[in-house]
């Protein structure tokens, strides 16, 4: 976590009343755990995801030889297990985590083994939100960041199925605002989660503050940039700038003012030169350029708009001595 | 991607959104010298001397770019140096492969050559290259600068043995070859010297071979091919560099835990597809000298290749599920044993202190109850609802895909003949029933909106219909199968649907044209 430990001030104010009671300098974070640590913390992640996707494609194999009764029974042992496993380990186990997870996931695949036995439809919606609904307060009682990440996906399928399914169709004049409205939501997630959250659930990590970040800057620059470079520029609505505005200036500000992140910032800062950049050339090339010497002159003024952008978010990235 | 700098302050990732810039800006403005030169050579009778304008072209923007990138360090200034370097190299580049190509071909009025003049011209071109790259490099001393370069170097030659796979014998070999050489030569570089340019042509002699095998099996156009392979020997290579990682890694773990982690990696080298291969090296090169942002590549990379594993049809479902499983637990038990064994490591995470509160495990518990409670009930609902219920035909015509994580199934387009006029879907509330008129076989057709009190006539049935943007739903369009029985459900004609006496419906069958249900044997 990083608090502010900048002079006195109106940032240091702001910075301290948003850093949450129980933040902690993150370069003494980044101390604590060197290389080894996260290298460590990589082979988990990778182990732990291959073993939820070994799990996954068992299922997804559909065994005609299996009986309904067993296919249906198979996950929903495999999640008495895990929890069994995740009560018995002590709180901070890396394995007990692990176990949590599992069981978390099985909730998904008991849905999914049952769809599969009774031909409930691929990938409806309600599979994942009902999961999600479940999958929070599990990550909340298990008091771990890993397993909260694992909701986050979960929720984030649900929302992204259930806007196809529903939102783009009834929305259908603005046309972001599937991937608009999910970043919005992403954000907030991250907002909550990092400063309101905090006092109780301890500081976030930054690996999960940045994954969350880019979750939610991700499909709001892509919506704006797909508002900003039509052949006629926001005919179908704002919702995609205005998301990045939001999240955008929001990620900027709690990130660069109120407390110092600097990926989080650079995230945010990329996002915008690569929206401002994208637009640029955009308004570039709706000028009429007939003929090749326009279109180099097109091509030349292109390249010195990006070359200006880059320059811009150089000198904007630039570090300012803050801890990242 | 490039590594850690010594006299600028930006951290990788920052470099990294720069490069992607200054990439950007110099294609574009290779776009300008190429149209540039268009509008002097309008009709092209003569494409040498466009060649060879645009050649000249490009010379002049790679000096003045050297030279602009040399005289201060603006960020201005540094970028549009990068980018007119880089626009020079491009246009310079492909004036060159095409002056060489005709020089090679004979008279240079055709506008394409042969397979293998083209790829000859393209590594004569790679060759060329390297000096002008290498002095422009040495002039700005610039690491995205370096990286671009590298990387836009490695598809030149990959381009030109592209090229030449199916026109010379020696062509297959060198395009297996081309690839694991490059990387093991970008590990060591990245790996055996922390001088950032020397690092920036290791990270790209890395990463490139990764994009390129997806983008030789993917095809960009004309070009790619689907059959390639990297072969034994390139996965023994990428083994090797591996091992060279583990190696470097040696003072921070135990010796048995590295020889363990080493068969762990070695056995998904073998395993997962070439790229991936190279995921699992740049994840190592990353850990190996100790830089976040290339290990943050290999991580990305990798989780990208196992959610594509999924999706890969190379193998079944259930082997990769094997696999999966061998090596994640694998993976874990490696990385706890290395752990709880590594030096100076002070608390197993096996057995950290403190118990869970008791209550937290009850709620835990309670939670997964419930879901289970909510599962079963739907089970058993579905099962009571359709004790009584009728079977009906629906007409449709298939397709396959794969699900998110319910595996392989049909997509079931019905035909037009079971719904109402469009006209009549749009003034039908969200949910509600409609009358279907059934045949003597029990195929179904639309018959009619059933409305308040309404009861089906002798040859109708009622079922309940859900308005969707697509029209009206009776039932779900995909119908699951075990994988490797999408040839058996081609025949699929009718979609046999349960229908319980108050309307609800349950998919339960496909059959055939003559409506007998498909079973797999």
């Amino acid at each position: 976590m990083n608090a502010d430990s900048g002079p006195e001030g109106w940032r240091g104010l702001i910075g301290r009343a948003l850093a949450g009671a129980r933040a902690t300098d993150s370069r003494a974070a980044a101390e604590e755990h060197g290389p080894a640590n996260w290298a460590f913390a990589l082979f988990v992640f990778f182990g732990a995801a291959q073993l939820i996707a070994a799990v996954i494609m068992f299922f997804a194999y559909n065994w005609r030889d299996l009986s309904d009764t067993a296919k249906i029974a198979l996950p929903q042992l495999a999640m008495a297990a895990s929890f069994l496993l995740w009560a018995a380990l002590p709180r901070r186990s890396l394995l007990g985590n692990l176990a949590g997870v599992a069981a978390t996931v099985m909730i998904g695949l008991s849905m999914a083994v049952v769809g599969q036995v009774y031909q409930l439809g691929a990938d409806p919606w309600r599979l994942f939100a009902v999961w999600a609904a479940f999958a929070l307060p599990l990550s909340l009682i298990a008091r771990s960041d890993a397993h909260l990440a694992v909701w986050f996906g979960i929720a984030s399928t649900a929302y992204t199925l259930w806007a196809e399914e529903y939102l783009g169709p009834r929305f259908l004049a603005i046309s972001m605002i599937g991937p608009a409205s999910y970043a919005v939501l992403a954000f907030a997630v991250q907002v909550v989660r990092d400063f309101v959250a905090t006092p109780v659930a301890g500081p976030q990590p930054n690996w999960q503050r940045w994954l969350f970040t880019a979750s939610a800057l991700t499909p709001a620059t892509i919506a704006a940039l797909n508002e900003a470079v039509g052949s006629r520029p926001f005919e179908n609505g704002l919702a995609g700038t205005l998301s990045l505005a939001l999240v955008g200036a929001g990620t900027l500000f709690l990130y660069g003012v109120a407390r110092r992140d600097r990926p989080a910032r650079a995230l945010a800062l990329f996002a915008f030169a690569v929206f401002v950049g994208g637009a640029g050339v955009r308004t570039i090339w709706r000028m009429r350029l007939d003929g090749a010497g326009e279109i180099a002159v097109g091509f030349l003024l292109s390249a010195l708009w990006v070359v200006a952008v880059t320059a811009a978010l150089a000198f904007l990235l630039r570090g300012r001595r803050s801890p990242s | 991607m490039t590594a850690p700098s010594s006299h600028r302050d930006n951290p990788w990732y920052a470099e990294t959104f720069l490069a992607i810039g200054g990439w950007i800006a110099g294609l574009l403005a290779a776009g300008a010298i190429g149209a540039f030169v268009a509008t002097i050579f309008t009709d092209f009778t003569n494409p040498r001397a466009a060649a060879g304008t645009g050649l000249a072209i490009g010379l002049a923007f790679v000096l003045l770019g050297s030279r602009m990138g040399r005289a201060g360090s603006g960020d201005f200034r540094r970028h549009f140096a990068i980018s007119m370097i880089a626009a020079g190299l491009t246009a310079a580049t492909a004036s060159t492969w095409y002056l060489v190509w005709s020089i090679l071909d004979g008279d240079g009025k055709g506008v394409v050559g042969s397979g293998a003049t083209v790829g000859h011209a393209g590594l004569v071109t790679a060759l060329l290259f390297i000096p002008a790259a290498a002095l422009a490099a040495r002039a700005v001393k610039d690491g995205i600068l370096t990286f671009l370069t590298t990387s836009a170097w490695f598809w030149i030659v990959g381009f030109a043995l592209m090229t030449l796979v199916d026109e010379k014998p020696w062509g297959p070999t060198a395009l297996q070859t081309f690839p694991p050489a490059s990387a093991v030569l970008g590990l060591g570089l990245f790996t055996g010297d922390q001088s950032r340019r020397r690092a920036a042509v290791g990270a790209a002699l890395l990463i490139a071979p990764m994009i390129f095998y997806l983008t030789l099996r993917g095809g960009i156009g004309f070009l790619g091919i689907e059959a390639f392979q990297a072969g034994t020997a390139a996965n023994f290579v990428f083994a090797a560099g591996a091992v060279y990682c583990l190696i470097r890694l040696r003072d921070r773990y135990p010796l048995w835990g590295l020889l363990a982690g080493t068969a762990l990696i070695s056995a998904g080298i073998w395993l997962l597809p070439d790229s991936g291969a190279i995921a699992i090296l740049i994840l190592l090169a990353g850990m190996a000298a100790g830089h976040r942002g290339l290990a943050a590549v290999g991580v990305v990379a990798l989780a990208w290749f196992v959610g594509k594993f999924y999706y890969d049809l190379s193998m079944t479902l259930l082997q990769k599920s094997a696999v999966l499983a061998g090596l994640g637990a694998a993976t874990l038990a490696g990385a706890l044993i290395a752990r709880r064994l590594e030096a100076g490591a002070s608390a197993s995470p096996i057995a950290m202190a403190g118990r869970r509160p008791i209550l937290a495990s009850l709620a835990f518990g309670a939670l997964l109850l419930g879901s289970l409670a909510l599962v079963n009930r739907s089970v058993l609902r579905l099962e009571s609802d359709f004790r009584e219920a009728r079977d009906i035909y629906l007409p449709l015509g298939p397709v396959d895909p794969r699900s998110l994580i319910q595996g392989d199934y049909m997509v079931l387009a019905f035909r037009e003949t079971i719904y109402p006029e469009f006209e009549a879907i749009e003034a039908l509330p969200a949910r509600g029933e409609v009358f279907l008129k059934l045949d003597g076989d029990g195929v179904a057709a639309f018959s009619r909106v059933a409305g308040a009190g309404d009861t089906p006539g002798p040859d109708e049935i009622r079922i309940d219909y859900t308005k969707e943007a697509s029209g009206l739903r009776y039932c779900p369009t995909s119908y699951f199968f075990q994988e490797g029985e999408a040839e058996i459900f081609n025949a699929a004609r009718f979609a046999v649907l349960r229908v319980a006496p108050d309307g609800k419906t349950r998919l339960a069958a496909l059959a055939d044209s003559e409506r007998k249900i498909i079973q797999p044997q």
